[in-house]
């Protein structure tokens, strides 16, 4: 299956670095704001470094077998049963995590946006647009990522030079002023919601034709997406201030709103609304992709074509259950999500790598 | 009834549109797995179009997860 697909190392890193951004640019200044008040940037610089040895310890993981996807190592190295009870926790992560995705997408538009408009309908529409892309396949979703790419940094610097004269230096004081512990809670999110969910990666390594750049795709593409964030999540504080950023769940939507050029360009928010449905449409698409090609490889499927619709007529029920209402929605992403991040993207690699070194460790004797 | 309808016509376009590809380029096995999948999806949207409380994979996350995440934000207060 997908023998004959391949990625370039360029098209991984544009991957990974709009999927870094994907809809942490639209909720983690908020998020982050909330615990470390007007200290976000240095936690954000602080969630940078941490991020990168996060990425640094997913490198190590797809090193292990660079030829195989993760659900194909994962059954090498723990056996074949609790390799497929491992691989169906991990297939349902990107699932679960796409699920919460496209209702990030429907609570945003329907709260922003197109209030009159019910939720599903922005949920159906946004999904066939992923499921499209994922019907055919990587290289196709790698060959858009490029071809959106420089679209995504115009409108991105339009945003950034436009709203930097609104600036207010006193909106960072006090500096350091809510002690360490809060800048630390404030990380939590900052490193789990970009950094940590790029172990979906480990499902797309193994397609990239030109093995030995794949350390370098990933540093690159991560580092740049966390800097956009660190700069989305400082310009937040220094133009809204920190009580108005974590008061207003949207706080990238709310800065597009603040943009005057003079007297004649106006109200263009929704069209810098492009960035952030641009990069979650390809974080969505990553996910999507990644958990079906998961479950047809433990399944052992001959293509993908059998899962993609039938799952994704399960993905649109599942965005409406996922969120009851949107108080506790927020709870589950701020306090709960982190964690469920940090066991897929830290402890399970850690426990792959422990494992496949122990079996090497006890099988050389042998041979 | 609107919603179950829009359910049913949604699986007939799905159908159609795969099942006759998978037959000429797929095994026995896929087949099997599209129909099951394919049933699994009408029976969760016809549960929630019938409004019938489905478990929430939230409130799991939720289970599993809040004794750490309860700790790690205390040891930071």
């Amino acid at each position: 299956m997908l023998k004959d697909v391949k990625l370039s190392a360029r098209q991984l890193m544009i991957l990974v670095l709009i999927v870094t951004i994907g809809d942490s640019i639209l909720i983690l200044p908020s998020l982050t704001t909330a615990e470390a008040k007007q200290d976000a940037w240095i936690a954000s610089i602080f969630s940078l470094l941490v991020g990168v040895l996060v990425v640094g310890l997913l490198h190590v993981t797809s090193r292990l077998y660079p030829n195989l996807t993760f659900v194909e190592f994962s059954e090498k190295i723990l056996g074949k049963w609790l390799g497929i009870v491992i691989s169906l926790l991990f297939v349902s992560y990107p699932f679960f995590s796409a699920t919460a995705h496209l209702r990030e997408i429907g609570d945003f538009m329907t709260t922003q946006i197109m209030p009159e408009t019910p939720i599903e309908s922005i949920h159906i529409v946004f999904l066939l647009v992923v499921l499209m892309a994922v019907r055919l396949g990587l290289e196709p979703i790698a060959r858009t990522a490029e071809a959106f790419f420089p679209w995504l940094t115009i409108l991105f610097l339009f945003l950034v030079v436009f709203i930097v004269p609104q600036a207010k230096l006193e909106n960072l004081q006090p500096l350091f002023g809510e002690g360490t512990k809060a800048m630390l809670r404030g990380s939590l999110t900052f490193i789990a919601f970009p950094f940590m969910e790029l172990v979906v990666f480990l499902m797309l390594i193994p397609f990239v034709n030109e093995q030995n750049k794949v350390l370098h795709s990933l540093l690159w593409g991560s580092v740049i997406g966390g800097l956009v964030l660190i700069l989305i999540t400082t310009l937040s504080i220094l133009v809204l201030g920190s009580e108005l950023t974590n008061r207003t769940f949207y706080p990238s939507y709310e800065l597009a709103k603040k943009i005057h050029v003079g007297d004649f360009l106006e109200r263009i928010e929704s069209l810098l609304t492009g960035i952030w449905l641009i990069t979650i449409f390809f974080k969505i698409t990553v996910y999507f992709f990644s958990a079906v090609l998961g479950l047809a490889q433990i399944l052992r499927l001959t293509s993908l074509r059998p899962l993609i619709l039938p799952l994704g007529l399960i993905l649109i029920p599942m965005s409406l259950i996922i969120s009851p209402n949107i108080v506790y929605f927020n709870h589950v992403v701020a306090k709960i999500w982190p964690f469920y991040d940090f066991t897929y993207s830290v402890i399970l690699p850690l426990l792959l790598i422990a494992t496949a070194y122990i079996r090497r460790q006890v099988s050389q004797p042998k041979h | 009834m609107a919603q179950l309808s829009l359910i049913a016509a949604a699986a007939i376009v799905i159908v159609l549109m795969e099942v006759p590809y998978l037959r000429k380029n797929s095994s026995q096995k896929d087949l099997w797995v599209f129909y099951l999948m394919l049933g699994i999806g009408v029976a969760i949207n016809g549960a929630q179009g019938l409004q019938i409380q489905l478990p929430n994979p939230a409130e799991w996350m939720e289970a599993v997860f809040n004794p750490l995440s309860s700790l790690v934000f205390r040891l930071l207060q």
